[in-house]
């Protein structure tokens, strides 16, 4: 688990580095070189769509999905108890039928591709696969303890 | 049936499942009961987010959590309190001014409050100041931060009302410097009358420039991004990578503050908060295509024109609705949801959509500062480690120039759009 964790941190890293990296190279390149970056643009949009579902099973393994859990803690033990059941089941459910229908939209996009740069539609759908998927599979294994923080969570 | 669906959600969220999930079941129950294709969730879903102005989210996220980890925030507040440590309210004062430049680069009011916020009430207590003080100054001065560029909410409000972000981000600025006046002569009036601690002198020139030299490259970055967009020199997008490889820069070379390990704990950081907000951008787009295919922006629309057609009247009743929201929702949600069924009706019967941004946001703003949802106030309350009683008491002078600014954004639209002018 730690492995796979490692693993996906890494790879989210990188598409953050080239998502900050790309723009900034763009500015440089056409402002002082006259030569902009061909499609710049699209690859940054493919990347920020990688970045946040790729990143989102960590989000849900941390507990760190935005919610507003005080009127939930002020709640009776019993209320609590079944309102995170509650909670991870529908989490579940949701993750679980995105994944799948995206999977199903994967098969009908395969010769599908962006204008400029031709990167794959198969690709921007895999990455929301990943993250919905993989939700899924953390609210299932956290099923009886909820990862998410029973305190409210913003930005 | 779009009525039903936003009661289910509003039920969901209160009931304390994540906003993703409380946003996502109604929607996904709706197109299965309509028989809609199911590759339609996996197409709204996915390119929602396939926008090259909210590229900017992640990347002021960035920037912020960087500033935080690399020794920035500490220079910041050290030529702040040179400045105007003097002045009645001594750090108070220093909190609001520093709330002000550090919000010229991180763009959130929760990151100014978990970030700087920390530092400016352990440095209030340490001074002598009361903690709820310190907490309700802290929490207050926070509001500023979404309407002074960079501002998250903004290019959120942008990229839902496909409003020039340029021009939002340009709006902001006279708000926030009227909302930090008001806000310092508050907190003058009260610490004059509680003759609170403030420095013991006035600074001389010598100790504002040696305190001015450390955080000259971190005050120059606001001005960096700032003068670039206004110039037309790079998007608010390019604005946010060239003022992160700017903090980097100044970060690692000049402070030498800058570890792997902070730029790899600022990125997993900021990786986890960009997923948390944009998922739910993401899924609004969803939501926002089933409230207009069952026609509830064009109903509401229809409904408050007949109320009146008259733009002060309507921004009125934008104030209450979007005070209200922000009361119960978090900002991103609330700009998410209540924008596109808000919005049109105001901009056919002539409201700026630019003013009518600044509007909305700063009210969601001090929706923070307002029970029974407001983050702020939780968020402070844990950081001063006070009874959320205790604040909101020593909180209640600070709403009126909250207020005061509000009354001042919605009834002087010139003011608001003045130096938006110079770029249409």
């Amino acid at each position: 688990m730690k492995i796979a964790r490692r693993l996906v941190e890494t790879v989210c890293l990188l598409l953050l580095g080239a998502l900050v990296l790309v723009p900034f190279a763009q500015v440089l390149l056409r402002d002082l070189f006259n030569a902009p970056i061909i499609g710049a643009e699209e690859l940054t949009r493919f990347l920020l769509i990688c970045v946040v579902f790729v990143s989102y099973p960590l989000v849900v393994a941390s507990g760190e999905n935005i919610v507003m859990g005080d009127i939930r803690n002020a709640l009776p033990a019993p209320f609590r108890r079944f309102l995170n059941l509650f909670t991870s089941l529908a989490a579940v459910a949701v993750s679980g039928l995105i994944a799948y229908a995206v999977f199903a939209t994967i098969g009908d996009n395969l010769n599908n591709a962006t204008p400029t740069l031709k990167i794959p539609f198969w690709l921007f759908l895999g990455a929301t696969f990943f993250g919905f998927f993989f939700a899924a599979i953390i609210h299932l294994v956290h099923l009886r303890k909820p990862p998410q923080k029973s305190t409210s969570v913003s930005l | 049936m779009g009525i039903l669906l936003i009661i289910t959600f509003l039920l969901l969220f209160i009931a304390g499942v994540p906003v993703v999930y409380a946003i996502l079941l109604p929607a996904i129950g709706y197109v299965l009961i309509e028989g809609f294709p199911l590759g339609l969730l996996a197409q709204r879903v996915t390119y929602a987010l396939d926008s090259f102005p909210l590229v900017a989210v992640p990347i002021f996220i960035f920037v912020g959590n960087l500033m935080n980890l690399a020794g920035v925030t500490d220079r910041i507040f050290r030529f702040a309190d040179t400045l105007v440590g003097r002045a009645p309210g001594g750090l108070a004062q220093v909190n609001i001014f520093s709330s002000l430049i550090f919000s010229g680069m991180s763009g959130a009011a929760l990151a100014d409050v978990g970030g700087l916020g920390k530092i400016e009430i352990e440095a209030m207590r340490k001074r002598g100041f009361e903690a709820p003080f310190s907490a309700a100054v802290t929490a207050a001065s926070a509001v500023v931060g979404p309407i002074f560029p960079p501002s998250i909410p903004l290019i959120v409000y942008g990229s839902v009302t496909s409003v020039s972000i340029v021009q939002l981000l340009v709006a902001g600025i006279v708000p926030a410097l009227i909302c930090v006046a008001l806000l310092m002569v508050t907190a003058a009036v009260l610490s004059l009358r509680h003759k609170m601690p403030r420095a013991p002198r006035w600074p001389t020139v010598r100790e504002v420039w040696s305190a001015l030299v450390p955080a000259l490259p971190a005050l120059l970055a606001p001005v960096l991004m700032i003068a670039g967009m206004m110039l037309g020199l790079f998007t608010p997008t390019e604005a946010a990578a060239v003022t992160a490889f700017y903090v980097i820069l100044i970060s690692s070379l000049v402070y030498r503050e800058l570890t792997w390990a902070h730029l790899r704990d600022s990125m997993l950081a900021t990786l986890k908060s960009t997923s948390a907000i944009l998922i739910i951008v993401a899924a609004a787009a969803l939501f926002g295509w089933i409230l207009a295919v069952e026609q509830v922006p064009q109903d509401f629309a229809k409904m408050i024109l007949t109320l009146s057609t008259n733009p002060i009247v309507l921004l009125l009743i934008a104030n209450l609705i979007f005070f209200v929201a922000g009361m119960f929702l978090d900002s991103t949600t609330a700009t998410l949801l209540v924008v596109p069924v808000i919005a049109p009706p105001m901009v056919l019967a002539g409201v700026d959509p630019v003013h009518l941004g600044i509007v909305a946001i700063f009210n969601l703003m001090v929706g923070l500062l307002t029970p029974p949802m407001g983050l702020s106030l939780f968020l402070v309350s844990e950081i001063a480690q006070i009874s959320l009683r205790q604040l909101l008491k020593a909180l209640a002078p600070f709403y009126v120039p909250l207020i005061i600014t509000l009354g001042i954004i919605t009834f002087t639209p010139d003011l608001v759009l003045w130096l938006p002018g110079f770029l249409r």
